[in-house]
Order: C-alpha cells, then structure tokens, then sequence
C-alpha cells in the first residue's frame, strides 16, 4: 500500500503539467462548489438556532381580496390567547415601527452620541424568553414601560466598555422624544436569522396616550391599524390542524367585518424556505434561488469530475504500458482496479485539500458578497458536512473506477505494441462529455447576457420619473404638530439656496416604497363591492411631481394649502391611471374634479398622475392614492452634481440650523432605486463567475481530449507531412472534429439556456427580449475560445518533427 | 513441459483471414534453450506470446505442465502463468515510476510473497546479478544492459521454471547482448531454467540447444 502510494506520487510528479491541469480543474469545481454549498446550508439552516424552533409559529391572514397581510392589529392578542387552547405565548413585534435617533449623554460630560438607528423594534416583555438571543447582561424582562434591551454591537456603540445596565438613553422617533432605562444586552442575532432586532422597546412604552404623540393609531389595545407581526409559541401537545380554524373564528368574532379573513400559521421550518415551490404564503428567503444555486453547484461540480475523467483517461494512455506490465507480472483486476480508486481517491483528497485553501481565501469577499457570516468551520459543525464528504468521495470512487475499466478491457499483447490507443474503449463517451461541458458552458453565457441585459433594461427603461441629480436627505422620523411646522420651515429654506433647481417634501421616495395600503374607496355613484379593492397610499407635497418629473393625465396637482392643511381636512387626493382604471372610470369621463368616498368621507380627485414605476421593473403599476400631508421625512433636492462636496456641506449645515440635535442622513435618489434589483445584481454576478469557471474548465476538458487525439494520430501526422501535407491543413484536419463538437454543443446549449431564460423572464412585468444578439455573442464567445484551445494543440502537433515522430514506435 | 498441437491463430478482415500461426505442433522438454528464429512477419512472437499466455490460439490445444491451458479460466491461468513463467521483453519494459529495487519485487506482491521473504529474495537476485548498487535509481538512470539485467532479474525474482524472452538483445549493443546471453546459458545450465528466446541473430541462437524456424506461420525446419 505504502509503496503503491509512493510510486503513485511519483508519477504524479514526473508528469507534473498533467496532474496540475487535473488537480487545478478539480480544486476549482470542488471551491466553487463548497462556497455555494456553504450558502445553500446556511439557508436551510435558517433561524434554528432558537431553541423553541419547533413550537415557534407566525400568525398572518388572508384578506377578503384574497391577499396575504402579515400585519395584524396589535389588540386581538388577548382574544386569541384566551379563545384558542394550546398558545403558551404571543409574542407582537412591530419591526422598525421606532425607527429614529438614539442619543447618549454619558454622566458627568458635556458631549453626547447621537446616530440614526433603523431596527428599533417596540415588542412584548417576552420576547427575549421566547425567541433565542442570549442575554450577555441584565434581565430580559421588558414589561416595565420605557425598557430598552440593546444588541452587543448597538451597545458597544453607545457605551463602549462601561456597564450599560441601568443607563438611560434618549430615543426620538415618530412617538416623541422619551427617556428609556436599559435593561439587558443581548448577543447580535446570526446573519441566518430572520429576525435582525438592534433595539427593543417594550411595547407598553406606548400605553399611554400621551406617550403616542398623537399617533393613537399605535395604541398596543387599538384593532384599527394594523402595524404589528405575531409570533405565536405553542405547548409541546398542542395540535396543528385545529389552530389556524380557531384562530380564524377567534379573529372573525372580535369583529364582523372581519368575516372574509382567514388566519394562516407558518411554523418556523416555513418561515425562511418555503416546504415547496408553490407555497402560497410570504417566506423570508427564496427556495426557487436556493433551488437555482444548488443546481448550478452540481453542474459546476459534474463538469468539474467529467474534465478530472476525461483527462486522466488521455492520461492513461501513458500509464497504460505500466499497467499492462503489471498485467504480464501477474496483477489481477481487483488489485488494478484498487489502485486506480486510490489513485482517483488521493488526486480527490489533493483537490479538496486546494479547494478548501481557495475557500479560504475568497471566504471574505464571498461573506460580504452574500451578506453572510459563512465559514468552513461553521460547514464542518453541521451534518451537511457528510453529504459533502459522501459526495466528493463517492464521485472519486465512480471516476476511479471508470478509468480502471477503460485500462483494464485493454489487452495486454496489442497495448505492449503500442496500440494502446486503439484498444482503449470510449472515445464517444469522452466525446459526449466534452458535449456535456460546453453545452453547459454555453447555458451559462446565455444566462449571464440574458440577466444583464434585463438588469440594463431596468435601468434605462424606467418609465414617468426622472431620478438623475435628485439628492435626498433623511429627516427626522418625529411627526408632531411641533416637527411639522420645522418640516416645512426647513424645506422652504432649502429652497432658498441658489444651486436648488427643484425641490420637494415626501413621507417616502420612489424605490422604498409607499405609505400604506388601504382599501374602502369606491366612486360616489358606485353600488359595486368596490371597497374590497386595494390600494397604495402615498404621501407628499404638491411639489413632489414637478421634482421628480412626474406627469399628469388630467386636472391639476393639490395645491400648497391642500398640503398645509393635509388630505383629512382639505378633502383633496390625487389617482394614478390604474387606480383610475380601478375606480371604475372609463376613459372618456372627467376624473379631475370628480368625488370619491374613503371609509365614507368624500375626496375630490384633483388630478390624475401618469402610471410611472415607483418600485423596481419587477413589479406591475399598483393602484395609487396621493395625498397631501405636511407629515415629511424625506426631503429631494434636485441639484448639479458640480463641485458636490461643498454643496453638501452646505445642505449639512443647514440641516443642523433647525434639527441641531439631528445627524445629517442622504442617498442620491437613483442608486438607492437601483438597490431594488440587488438581487439581480448579485445573480449576475454568480451567473458570471460560474460562466467563467464552466469556460475554463471546459477549456480544460477539449484541451485533454485534444490533447488524447493527437497524441493518438502522432505517427499519422508524421506520415501525412512526409507525403507532403502543408501545416494548415493538418491543423484544420485536427480542428474539424472539434469544431464539429462544440457546433453541436452551441446549438444544445442556445436552445435549452434560451428557453430557461424566457422563463425567469417571466418574473418581470417589464422585460426585455432573448434577441439575435444574445445568439450571435454567445456562439461568438463560446466558439471563440474552443478554437483557441484546439488550434494551439493541433498546430503544436502539426509542427512536431516528423522523422520523431514516426520513428518513435 | 509444453506441448503445442493444431495450434492456428488468425486476423479476420472482412472476409478473408490472415493466418499467423498455422498448424504449430511442438513439443519442448524441460530443461531445453530453444531459440525461436525467422524473417519479420513470420510469426515468431505470436507464437511466444501463446506460450506464455498473454494471447490465445483460435484453434488447437496447448498443454503446459499437463494442464489444457485454453480450457482454463482466466483465473487459473493466471495463477499457472504467474507461478512459473517469466517474461523477458526487448524494450525491458520496466515501469518507469519504480526504483530499481521496486521493480524486481512487483511479481512477488502479485505473487503473494510477505514483506520480508520479498526482501530476501530481491537482495538475492540484486546480489546474483551484480546491481546492489543500482537498488535505488530509477529505469531512465540505467544503460540499456543495466535495464535489461534487471528485467531478467525481475522475471527470474519468483523462480519460475520456462522464461519466455521476445528479442532480449534487440535494443543492446553487441557487448552488452553477449554478456545476456551468457546469463542466459549460465541460467540454463546450472538453474535448470527452460528458456524459450525469439531472436534474428544467428549467433544468438547457436546458444541454444534447439532452433525452430518459423516461415509465414508454419514452422520450416528444426
């Protein structure tokens, strides 16, 4: 054994090219694979660090429309818990509802902290007992209101390395100004877990009215808004089938006009993949991209161990005079056979061992890629970890054996008169794998172009705005009577400064999102159901569509009092033309002027906004409201992007004029847009890396077989260039094979990689088209690179010295 | 030890055969040096290769140590043929990835010999034909002779009774094929070893005790 180890390692020496070719193609598939096998665990391991996993379930509806709301109103916790037998404890959480700044003003010094924070969550005294964040210091009881439990990282912000138990912190937010006492730090949550919190507050901060700042809609018994996300922890006895009906019947009793809605419970192990493809209801991650990704794993993978084949058969034929002599010794299959797994099994042992050194060192840029806290160590910790191992050694195994059939069919006699080549079967096999590589290759261009094609198509296809040179600053969240008279003081002095050429005041921006989604409007005249239908609800200024170079069907925008005044008091509201469509108007009625009933007040429609896409080119044109409302936290100016630096200090400086207390938060309008097709982006950028490295080891794969045939043909070559054959044509007897095989490989590869692609299209409602040009690249790609792998060879071997080559017998 | 009776083996192409080896009757005593002698073509180490049965007759019976070789499985043949032939080729065909020392000790891991008699025996036969010192170089460090000496050494390491040799001075100079062929004489008349060598030269083969001329497949005259 030891000596068949050491004399396998020197031939891996002696032919150090050849095994660096192999092992290289190998480690690169096995990295690529691992990377991505790392991320696929990372999913399906999702939130099951909490240790109530298994009992832990989100409560969500179904609306009379038929549509999923994961947002229930804070006030029917006490009738579910006490009509529905089984819950042990409900658990509201309103994610980002306290969104604001958190400010710190450190005992005996002048100096205080203060940063904007987004993951301010208000949530149950239990939370911290029910879901798994373990506490690093304090009690995790939050029923005391004005509690404040932080992350590790939040309070290491604030209070570096002093104690922060019993400290007190001002947070300014939506809700007013308060002081909150801290009670615990916990452990920041893993990066699988769908639950990010940074600051909880307990829910009963907002008890008393006075405490709301006005916004009673948030009262934690109110059953009018619904702002709140339920996690139910279940007994270890209770009983799936029953609850969703209970719950549904609890939630339809608490209010008649509840009777269309129906309650759904997702366990937890539903909570991030969905169990199937056609699960109805929200997930946090994607199955489908999950699926996609472990798809091409094994693809890269495969053409990974089909290249490792096909070039350790060409390989053979040098070992193949060793074997046979072996043979002629008195060594049986078995033992032939052995030592071709082992071999296969070492080579496989030397690849991971490189694949997991490349792991390393992309593990950096991979985890902030991802946006994942991925590691080799975190793999090895899971059971995933065997599948791993059973499938590299499995695959070593079967390609081991493979080769040991090719050497061992082989008789001995005709291979010792150097007619190896001929004896060795499967010519057609390793044709058909080279096939198989590129074909694959060439989906992978297909894709890639198709993907960035649509990602450009979205970009400059973007319909009814005008995002460029719009710089928006992030004000602050409170939104009292008091903030809003410095809202609007603010933003009439930002249009005072000169390099302002347009400016406006909104509650959201284009790409996040809209306000709110309501429904209970229908047309004055209507006698229909209408009321059912949903709608969007945004909210802004009348100079928000000048600014963003929105254009009107109809009528007029609202004017600069409707504004002041808000849509409550002023009557007025906006339409966009699908909400028109929606409405019931048809096009050859006045919409502008006309009168609408919301929740039984009549609005007058001013005006009809053009459909333009206020989200991402994923999604259809909703249905929406506009609203004036001096309610801002978002401020556009539109501005050249000339000598910017200053111009934003100047905006800063202003800002901190009348929000002293206040960071000075922007983003330019476009790029934040462009965040919505994050995932577009890094798709790409996966399908690009995976195109690259199919490419290459497919390059690997044709260079082998090549390689094989040429060598086979050596002392055909020789003959023809003594009977006189020219260089060029020897070169294009070579080639023609293998032009012939990617051609075949092209046409495979184009069809099936556009057919996919014309199916994830579908996704988008606004798409672009697989054109000619998508065709014409790939093949030119693809063919590009075939024929400078294969002529390299064939010329090599067509400018090989003759007389060498036809002696050497 | 060997007897050949009807022995044909041929190529079929298309619809005509091609004859290499008709109707071979021979019979071989143990302990005789036979030279196998005759043009290229005539079928000389077709005939060496079915008596060291690496390839099979398509007619006729073979009878070695009174076995009916054709009538084997793979199996046994294999255990006959690995007990007590040895092979010896013109192109040595040693396996290049292997010491010296290695090399002559690959028929005794396949023969089942332990770690220690294999020892023995391959510093026996390292000692008998003087390379202990050559143990540790590889093949492609050896003069063709030196690489020649350790193939016999190595078809001689399981002490088998025939040794088949396929032209064993072929690729040497004249110096060094004589000092072969005096081991092989040597090896003939005090081990009692049956050799069976294919050869062109008529010098070697009057080393022998017995030359058989083969002429397009059929065996001329003795």
């Amino acid at each position: 054994m030891i000596t068949s180890i050491r004399s396998m390692l020197r031939l891996f020496s002696r032919q150090k090219g050849h095994t660096a070719i192999l092992v290289g193609g190998l480690a690169l598939g096995i990295a690529a694979f691992i990377l991505i096998f790392q991320y696929v665990t990372d999913e399906w391991q999702s939130n099951k660090f909490h240790k109530n996993f298994d009992n832990l379930h989100r409560l969500s509806v179904i609306d009379a429309a038929g549509e999923s709301q994961l947002y229930l109103p804070p006030g029917y916790n006490a009738s579910i818990k006490n009509s529905v037998s089984g819950i042990k404890t409900i658990i509201r959480t309103t994610e980002n509802l306290g969104a604001g700044t958190i400010q710190y003003l450190a005992a005996g010094s002048s100096e205080s902290k203060i940063f904007k924070e987004e993951s301010i969550f208000y949530v149950d005294k239990d939370y911290l007992h029910v879901f798994t964040f373990p506490l690093l210091a304090g009690h995790p009881d939050l029923t005391e209101p004005h509690s404040v439990a932080l992350s590790a990282s939040i309070a290491k912000k604030i209070f570096g390395t002093s104690d922060p138990i019993g400290q007190t912190l001002v947070i300014d937010n939506q809700f007013g100004r308060h002081i909150f006492n801290v009670k615990a730090v916990f452990e920041d949550p893993p990066s699988n877990s769908d639950l990010q919190p940074g600051v909880l507050l307990s829910f009963s901060s907002l008890n008393n009215a006075a405490d709301r700042n006005e916004n009673d809609w948030a009262d934690p018994n109110g059953t009018q808004s619904s702002f709140c996300h339920y996690y139910l922890l279940m007994d270890d006895t209770f009983e799936t089938s029953n609850l969703e009906s209970s719950i549904t019947s609890s939630i339809q009793n608490f209010n008649p006009e509840n009777s269309d809605v129906n309650a759904v419970v997702q366990p937890f192990s539903h909570l991030h993949l969905a169990p199937s493809l056609n699960y109805p209801h929200p997930t946090f991650g994607s199955l489908k991209l999950v699926l996609l990704l472990v798809f091409v794993a094994l693809l890269i993978l495969s053409i990974a161990w089909i290249n490792y084949i096909n070039l350790s058969t060409v390989q053979a034929i040098d070992k193949a005079k060793g074997i046979m002599v072996r043979k002629i010794m008195g060594a049986g299959r078995k033992q032939l056979m052995a030592r071709q797994i082992t071999e296969s099994l070492m080579l496989c042992i030397i690849s991971s061992a490189i694949a997991l050194v490349i792991v390393q060192l992309l593990q950096t840029p991979f985890n902030s890629f991802t946006g994942k806290s991925l590691s080799i160590q975190q793999l090895f910790s899971t059971p995933w970890m065997w599948t791993l191992g059973i499938l590299l050694t499995g695959a070593s195994i079967l390609s081991g054996t493979y080769i040991g059939i090719v050497l061992n069919t082989s008789r001995p006699v005709q291979t010792m008169r150097g007619m190896a080549s001929k004896s060795m079967s499967g010519l057609t096999l390793r044709r058909g794998m080279v096939v198989f590589q590129f074909a694959i290759s060439v989906i992978f261009i297909v894709s890639t172009l198709v993907l960035y094609k649509q990602l450009h198509f979205m970009k400059s296809e973007l319909r009814g705005l005008n995002l460029e040179q719009l710089l928006v600053i992030h004000g602050p969240t409170n939104s009292g009577d008091e903030q809003a008279g410095k809202n609007v003081a603010f933003k009439s002095a930002l249009g005072q400064i000169p390099f302002v050429t347009a400016y406006c005041a909104s509650n959201n921006v284009p790409g996040k999102g809209y306000n709110f989604g309501t429904d209970g409007i229908k047309r004055l005249e209507s006698t229909l159901k209408d009321e059912l239908k949903n709608y969007k609800v945004f909210i802004s200024d009348e100079k928000y569509f000048d600014t963003y170079s929105i254009e009107l069907s109809e009528g007029k925008v609202f004017s600069q009092e409707d504004t002041y005044d808000g849509w409550g008091k002023s009557g007025k509201l906006m339409v966009n033309e699908s909400a028109a469509k929606q409405l019931g108007y048809s096009d050859k009625t006045p919409i502008a002027g006309s009168q609408i009933l919301w929740d039984g007040n009549a609005f007058e429609i001013t005006g009809v906004v053009k459909d333009y896409n206020h989200l991402g080119l994923q999604e259809a044109i909703e249905p929406v409201i506009f609203v004036p409302s001096v309610s801002f936290y978002y401020f556009t100016v539109k501005l050249n992007t000339e000598e910017l630096d200053e111009k934003i200090a100047e905006l800063k400086s202003l800002y901190a004029e009348y929000y002293p207390t206040e960071p000075f938060e922007f983003f330019f309008a476009e790029e934040n847009y462009d965040l919505q097709y994050k995932q577009e982006q890094q798709l790409g950028t996966v399908f690009i890396t995976a195109a690259n490295l199919a490419i290459l080891i497919a390059c690997l794969g044709l260079f082998g077989l090549v390689m094989y045939t040429t060598k086979q043909r050596t002392k055909e070559i020789g003959i023809r260039k003594v009977l006189g054959a020219s260089i060029m044509s020897i070169v294009k007897m070579l080639s023609g094979e293998f032009i012939r095989l990617v051609l075949l490989a092209l046409f495979i590869g184009l069809s099936i990689g556009a057919y996919v692609m014309s199916k994830w299209l579908e996704n988008f409602e606004y798409r672009t088209k697989i054109g000619w040009d998508i065709f014409i690249i790939s093949s030119f790609l693809a063919f590009g690179i075939a024929i400078l792998t294969v002529s390299g060879q064939a010329i090599k071997s067509a400018l090989a010295n003759p007389a060498k080559s036809i002696r050497n017998d | 030890m060997i007897k050949l009776e009807k022995i044909y083996r041929w190529y079929q192409t298309g619809s005509t055969r091609n004859f290499v080896l008709r109707d071979i009757n021979l019979e071989i005593e143990e302990g005789s040096f036979v030279s196998i002698m005759g043009p290229s073509g005539s079928g000389k180490s077709t005939l060496l290769n079915v008596i060291g049965m690496l390839d099979q007759a398509d007619e006729g019976s073979y009878t070695f140590m009174d076995q009916d070789v054709f009538r084997l499985k793979e199996k046994q043949r294999v255990e006959l043929y690995k007990k007590h032939i040895g092979f010896v080729f013109q192109a040595y065909h040693l396996i290049d990835e292997l010491t010296v020392f290695e090399n002559i000790e690959t028929p005794l891991i396949y023969q089942g010999y332990k770690g220690s008699e294999r020892k023995s025996i391959v510093s026996d036969m390292l000692d008998r034909f003087q390379i202990v010192g050559k143990k540790d170089l590889f093949p492609n460090q050896l003069s063709g002779g030196q690489q020649q000496l350790v193939g016999i050494a190595r078809a001689l390491a399981g002490s088998p009774k025939l040794l088949l040799a396929d032209e064993p001075t072929g690729n040497l100079n004249s110096r060094q094929g004589e000092e072969i062929m005096d081991l092989f004489k040597k090896l003939n008349e005090e081990d009692k070893v049956t050799i069976i060598q294919v050869t062109h030269s008529e010098k070697n083969a009057t080393y022998g005790n017995r030359i058989i001329n083969l002429l397009d497949g059929r065996i001329e005259q003795e």
